[in-house]
């Protein structure tokens, strides 16, 4: 009879670690941090991966300096993720005249990929500093959602939020 | 009750043992969260690699832990949940190359980084731990051997892996984070110095000498120790003792055998032994005053855990050796509850302690069916194997609450709780030991 108890007792916590994984890559997958350089030990690093940065977008753009001020605005939040993903191309208002402006798109990167490159890229070269005191880090999911929309990169163009460009 | 609410106790520790460590490395700061895929294939590894190093302190026979389910359950268990910890380590770096093809390269030892290297070395000792355990009377490999190879794989696999979590960063991104994870590979590590070093160096402390080898009818025989400078241990009838011969207790030279003397003796001990392999065949051969070591007193399977108005002992071959001590024992206590021994072997004059349990039969309220493979022609007793109508024709018809205790080889433990199953005998009543050893 114990060997008998032994066994569902195995099977039970089989399934209850494996469930404690799932629910671990839940909450994680939900999760992004922004802390200061200050903590990072070692090779690992506790702010956002720049990597895919440096090989996809520096043949382009270095720093890209007016991010923040473009999250922060009504709409720019949205607006970054679906350039991300759908591209741009179309006129916008840039120093107050309307250009010619194209981006390709990066709807093959992974979700986690776009947030965190977005993350990164915000919180570099002073970008933070132009975002609001409540401002939380895109997320994978929110990525995700994005996708649905399909936007064509003429319809991204035209949901560019105006400002003062420094480009 | 306290024995279940032990079984709980420890069973909840062991989930915060394997859980918490992953849950902690939650504790901010941490890496930035990525895709489920990619966390869950962390935490698969996490758990993984959490478990392989709770199992070396399921091996180490803390007598505290395996007393409420009995040792030979930790055993199984260990067995059972290594291919579980094996299935979900391999599941994590399957699903991030599934994830991320590029990847793939890191499976090469050349290539890659000193993180995926020691992950790839740690499955790979894994692997070979595994593969030696479930083949082992395949490609023949001796049981000592294979019980030295198993504990260094288990050693490799355990390092390599802590090495894999600690190069690879990520989570273990503090000092304090570093330094628990390094503290808690050395716990589990610390078991394998326990049972290895710690626990012969005790054992020298309660030695233990040959007093005799009493050849037995069949191929069996009965090994007498005498404790040297201490009292001996003391057991429950049915326990059973790891046994080390010679002049060390280091020698990883060891085996399980079950008491078959009274545990209200003091001093004396007996064991009944079948010659199977090597080491019981040199038994036969052992001088008095050799040197032994015991490893005990182990295991669940005792009337004194089984409180009940009357007994029935069903053993096959030397499965006898437990019955033997529990009838000795009631015996010395002048215990008059019935009791009904069903007893078969191969042959009438194979069957081990027959006169023993004859003589036992005078003073107890006992009562023996013998079942022969093959009867001599005069043969008027029972035949064959115990079945459901061999019960039915000796189980007791009186309605007093029995306890049934079955040792045997594996098969017949499964051919009779099957039969007493049919005969309305409640699961819960009946109590067996397996010991399902490589």
């Amino acid at each position: 009879m114990r060997h008998i108890y032994a066994y569902r007792i195995t099977y039970l916590l089989a399934a209850l670690i494996v469930a404690a994984a799932v629910l671990f890559a839940w909450l994680r997958s939900r999760e992004l941090v922004l802390v200061p350089e200050g903590e990072v030990v070692g090779e690992a690093t506790t702010t956002f991966r720049g990597d895919r940065y440096q090989e996809a977008c520096t043949a382009c753009h270095a720093e890209v300096t007016y991010l923040g001020e473009l999250a922060a605005a009504n709409g720019g939040r949205d607006y970054l993720v679906d350039m991300f993903l759908f591209g741009l191309e179309g006129e916008v208002l840039i120093d107050g005249s309307r250009q010619q402006l194209e981006h390709q798109p990066y709807g093959d990167w992974a979700d986690d990929a776009i947030a965190e490159t977005l993350n990164y890229m915000l919180a570099s070269w002073g970008n933070q500093e132009a975002l609001l005191a409540d401002w939380e880090p895109y997320r994978p999911a929110e990525v995700a959602a994005a996708r649905q929309l399909e936007l064509a990169p003429d319809e991204v163009a035209e949901k560019r939020p105006a400002l003062e460009s420094r480009e | 009750m306290n024995r279940f609410i032990a079984g709980i106790f420890w069973i909840l520790l062991y989930l915060v043992v394997v859980l918490a460590p992953m849950f902690i490395m939650m504790i901010r700061p941490t890496a930035p969260g990525r895709s489920f895929w990619v966390e869950f294939s962390i935490a698969l590894g996490f758990v993984g690699l959490t478990q392989m190093g709770v199992q070396f302190l399921l091996i180490a026979r803390y007598r505290h832990v395996t007393a409420p389910y009995g040792i030979d359950i930790i055993l199984q268990y260990h067995r059972q949940i290594a291919i579980m910890a094996f299935v979900l380590i391999l599941a994590h770096p399957a699903i991030l190359m599934i994830h991320n093809p590029d990847l793939l390269g890191l499976l090469n030892p050349f290539g890659g980084t000193w993180a995926s290297r020691s992950g790839v070395g740690s499955i790979l000792a894994l692997a070979l731990l595994v593969a030696s355990s479930l083949f082992r009377q395949q490609i023949k490999l001796d049981y000592e051997r294979w019980r030295l190879t198993h504990t260094l794989l288990g050693f490799v696999a355990l390092v390599l892996g802590h090495a894999h979590v600690s190069l690879a960063g990520g989570y273990l991104n503090t000092v304090w984070k570093q330094a628990l994870w390094k503290v808690f590979g050395a716990t589990m590590l610390s078991s394998l110095v326990y049972l290895r070093l710690i626990k012969p160096a005790l054992q020298k402390r309660e030695r233990y000498r040959v007093a005799e080898v009493r050849r037995e009818r069949g191929e069996n025989l009965t090994l007498a120790l005498e404790p040297v400078g201490h009292q001996g241990l003391r057991f429950a009838p049915g326990q059973f003792a790891w046994l080390k011969l010679g002049k060390t207790p280091y020698t990883i030279e060891e085996h399980p055998f079950s008491f078959s003397s009274s545990s209200e003796t003091v001093g004396r001990l007996e064991f009944g032994i079948k010659v199977l392999g090597d080491f019981t065949s040199e038994l036969k051969n052992v001088p008095p005053g050799t040197g032994a070591y015991l490893d005990g007193p182990h295991g669940a399977f005792s009337i004194d855990l089984a409180p009940a108005a009357g007994y029935v002992f069903i053993a096959g071959g030397i499965g006898i050796t437990p019955m033997l001590s529990f009838l000795k024992t009631m015996a010395d206590r002048q215990d008059v509850r019935p009791v009904l021994l069903i007893y078969g072997d191969r042959s009438w004059d194979g069957m081990a302690y027959r006169d023993e349990l004859e003589q036992l039969a005078q003073e107890l309220n006992l009562t023996i069916v013998h079942v022969l493979d093959k009867p001599p022609p005069d043969w008027r007793g029972e035949t064959g194997f115990v079945t459901a109508d061999l019960l039915a024709r000796h189980l007791p018809q009186e309605k007093i609450k029995r306890e049934f205790f079955v040792c045997g080889p594996p098969a017949m433990m499964d051919a009779v709780q099957a039969a007493l199953l049919e005969q309305g005998v409640p699961l819960e009543s009946i109590h067996s030991e397996r010991f399902n050893l490589v």
